[in-house]
Formats: structure tokens, sequence, C-alpha cells
């Protein structure tokens, strides 16, 4: 027999779901009907987390984004009236797209995450059917020719509802959500509430698109067993202590979770990493300055959480820095992953200096992550197996999202 | 030689030819394209310099800074991007076995 990793037993500050004990299958990674299944019956009944309102800060402002879980692409748009609306990017007259945005998007920007514009209103290119900014349509020319049963009000453009926490806009496929955004994030977003988001600044995205199941790719981030091994080189530290492989505490909220990652007390670190601590906040395990939103179950050594909100958004925070993680399922095998890394406001050069630290380290760190996806997938799509062995409280974080879509899935067809 | 750099960091001044840029996205490319031995010698430079130059650097405010001296930070800068290759990498301009930094979009 071999010895435990950590007599330290991973603390469960909510009640733990009845989760299966055994091994998972594979099917729901590669199965094309069950990606079928999943965007009708998740990605069509949750709330998707697609940008912050920074994004779009004036009236007029709006970005226009690809949504391959609903067969569709979104506009999100401020309004006259200061509020974010949501609609298909689809004229009710003919189909056309009501605006081909040809903005890259600014700095931030890439067709593959969005694309932002400007406007008064949106103009069909086709025939010049004209929407206000809150989606009714305006006079048309030639409305004359159009039979008596057509009614201009009922076709504006088809709306999606948005709602906003804390700065983070979430979209939702139905006019009228089964629950409210609050009322579907909770109590995680209890937990975070007091986390500072509005004093950070925008400082990195990252993306990539692979050949990779949106939940293989969710799973390479909510366990911290791989970093033993994956990390080993980026975190010298890490494999060199197993104990990096047991988070100190998990929560469980409905579909969503939260796991918090244990730091070690003995870290070494480089002398780049040792400057970035002298002037300010990095990335490896250092200081917790006790910033609120931080460590909910109040542990010892503790590093940051990972807050996972069902279906496909990460909102990790630390002593300094957050970072959001959205998986975008464009088929069964394929994923667009885009990271954005936020930080405090430096108020010195040397405190941007370190900074950058956090934020090189950090990607360099998931440069790792993303190594295994489409090898994984290339095998899973194989057969030869058909489940797969996670561990229990190292990979709680894999089993519990396993278990949240099998149920919406089977909730959905048994409907 | 031209003076890019404060007074007191001539001994930097080599490293401006190659490296005074301004985005992540062209200091990763950079740092990509180099070689292990060049990385080596940019962070060996700048190790020893960097509490120094930050210490200098903060007699400024962030948003107005004279214009040799957002070049000294933009060498902090890259400090920071060829410390990984040095300290944890083994000297190697990419993460090894990482995925591939061609279809890694770095959006600035």
């Amino acid at each position: 027999m071999t010895a435990p990793i950590t007599d330290r037993n991973v603390k469960w500050a909510t009640p733990l779901p009845d989760l299966d004990p055994g091994p998972l299958s594979i099917e729901p990674y590669v199965s094309p009907e069950f990606y079928q299944k999943e965007k009708e019956h998740i990605f069509k009944k949750a709330w998707l987390e697609v940008a912050r309102v920074e994004e779009i800060p004036e009236k007029g402002d709006f970005l226009v984004s690809k949504m391959e879980c609903w067969d569709s692409e979104i506009i999100l748009v401020r309004g006259k009236d200061d509020k974010i609306r949501g609609f298909h990017n689809i004229c009710p007259h003919r189909g056309m797209k009501v605006t081909r945005c040809q903005d890259s998007g600014g700095p931030f920007g890439d067709k593959d995450v969005y694309q932002k514009g400007h406007g008064h209103v949106f103009v069909c290119p086709f025939h010049g059917w004209t929407y206000n900014l809150d989606g009714s349509l305006r006079p048309i020319v030639g409305e004359e020719y159009l039979p008596e049963s057509f009614n201009r009000s009922e076709n504006g453009l088809p709306e999606i509802s948005v709602d906003v926490w804390n700065g983070f806009v979430f979209v939702h496929y139905q006019q009228n959500p089964p629950q409210t955004l609050r009322e579907f994030i909770d109590p995680l977003a209890q937990d975070m509430d007091d986390f500072p988001f509005a004093d950070f600044n925008h400082i990195a995205r990252y993306s990539a698109r692979c050949k990779s199941n949106w939940k293989a790719f969710i799973d390479a981030f909510h366990e911290a067993y791989h970093a033993v091994f994956l990390h080993g080189r980026s975190i010298p530290d890490c494999g060199a202590t197993p104990e990096y492989g047991v988070p100190n505490s998990a929560r469980v909220y409905g579909p969503h979770h939260s796991v918090s990652m244990w730091a070690n007390p003995n870290h070494q670190p480089t002398p780049a990493e040792t400057i970035a601590w002298k002037y300010g906040v990095s990335f490896t395990p250092g200081e917790n300055n006790k910033m609120g939103g931080l460590n909910p179950s109040n542990d010892d050594n503790w590093w940051f959480d990972i807050n996972v909100f069902f279906p496909n958004f990460f909102c990790d925070v630390g002593p300094g820095w957050y970072f959001t993680y959205n998986f975008r399922p464009v088929s069964e095998n394929e994923t667009v992953w885009i990271m954005n890394i936020y930080q405090a406001d430096a108020k010195t050069p040397s405190e941007k200096i370190a900074q950058e630290h956090t934020k090189v380290i950090l990607r360099d760190i998931v440069y790792e992550d993303l190594s295994t996806l489409e090898d994984t997938q290339e095998m899973l799509a194989s057969g030869v197996l058909t489940h797969l062995n996670a561990t229990f409280d190292p990979e709680v974080a894999v089993r519990h999202q396993h278990a949240t879509v099998m149920e919406w899935v089977s909730a959905g067809e048994g409907s | 030689m031209s003076n890019h750099l404060p007074a007191g960091f001539e001994s930097l001044e080599f490293l401006t030819d190659k490296w005074l840029l301004e985005t992540e996205n062209q200091r990763h490319r950079t740092r990509l394209a180099s070689t292990p031995l060049e990385l080596q010698k940019v962070y060996d430079t700048l190790l020893p310099r960097m509490e120094e130059i930050c210490d200098f650097l903060d007699q400024y405010p962030l948003s107005d800074m004279p214009w040799a001296a957002h070049n000294l930070m933009t060498l902090a800068l890259v400090f920071m991007e060829v410390s990984p290759c040095i300290e944890v990498f083994g000297g190697s301009p990419s993460v090894p076995f990482g995925f591939e930094p061609e279809r890694w979009i770095i959006h600035r």
C-alpha cells in the first residue's frame, strides 16, 4: 500500500452531493448526438457569461459574438437608456445578419472572440430594414406591400435575456428564463460579492481554437491533481510537493462549484518572483493581503480560488488579480477558449513591472494546460476505452461537472 | 551609440536594438524567435539591475514618464517575459511540451 499524498483532508464547506464514485462514461466527450442534447438541454437553459460591461462603455456601443452552442450569432448593445440588451443577429425580413461588423474589436479583438461597433441604429445590409438599439423595427420603405397581417411592433430583432453580475454580462436563450441570473449563480456569487471587481483593469486576453470537447477542456482547469506532474517545470516545487494535488477546501452550489488551492508555505521564489513580490503581487504563492471575496472557507496556506459557473465560465480570484476562462463549444470535439486577466490598478511603474510577472508566468503555465487536450480527444474518440478513472477528492470538480451534465441532459430528455 | 535610456543605464543600451517592444505579443514573439544564449544574455544583464530600475522608475508617475524612462521600463517588462525561459524552462524560448505558440493568440 502506498502512503497518502497528504494527511490534510479536503475541507467540505458545503454538503457534498451524492456523486457516483464509479468510472466516468466517455460518451459525453465524443458523441455528436450527445452534444446536440447538451445544446438543447444545457446551453439553451443556463445563463452564459459572454463579456464584461467595460467592453461596451458608451451608449450605442455594441459587440457581435458567435454563439455556436445556439447555432447563432448575437449582438450585445448598450441602449440610449444605458441598458445592455441582447439580440440574435438576424433580420426578421429575410434572415440576413443585421450587422456585419468590420471592426477588429479594438486592442483585444479577434473574430473568434467578438467584434465591436458603434451606431445609433442597425441597418440590415440587404433591404435596409432599420432597427433601434432597443431592437424595435422602424418604418419600412415599401411597408404598403406587406400583408395586412404584418405587424411592425411584432417584428423587432429577436431578443435574448441579458443580466449583469459585478460587471459580468450573462445571456440566456429564453426570453423569460425560469430563474433570474442571481437565483442561478447564488450562493457562489454571494461568496465573491466583496471582491473589488470594479477596481481592476483588463490587462491581457489570450485565445485558442482547440480540437477538444468543451468538458474535457474544462476538466483540465478545475482540479489540482495534474499540477504535481504537468506543472512540475513551470512551478518547480509543484513537482517535488505532491500536496499541491489536494485542494484545501471545496464548495458545491447546485450546478456550480468552487475549489481553493493549497499554497506551499515552503515555496522558494525564483529571482524574478522575488522582485515581483517586493514591488507588487505575483501569481505564484505569496502573501494573502486579505482582499474581500477571497478564501471563503478561511483556509490556512491558501493560494487562490477556482470558481466554476456552470456550464462554461470560470472566474479565478487571487490577491490583486483575477482571471476568467470562457469555453465556447463549437462541436463535440472543438472548443474556442478565451482567457482574460485583470489586475488591480498599478499605482507605480514598479507595481506594473511586478504585474508583468503575474501575467507572463500565468500564461506560460496555461500553455502547459492546453498541451494535453488534443491528444486526449483523439484517443477518447478511438473507442478503445468506454470509461475514465477519475480520483475522488482531488478531481471532485471533474466528477461534479460530469454528473451535472448527465443530470441536465437526462432531465431534458425526460421532459 | 544613441541614448535610448536614462543616464546611469548605458550598459543596457545594447538591448534597445532588439527589445524596445511595446506590446506583450511583440515581446513574446521576439522571445520565441531568440536563441537560448540570447535569452540568457538578456536575463543576466537585467537581473542585477532590476531593483535599481524599479526604484529609479518610481520617481515618475506611471501615466507620465519621460521617453527614456519609458524605454527602461520596457526593458524591465522584457526581463519578466524572458525570466521563465531561464528560471524554469532550461533556456527554452517556448514552453517545453506546451501548446503550439503559433495557435496561441495574444490579443495585444
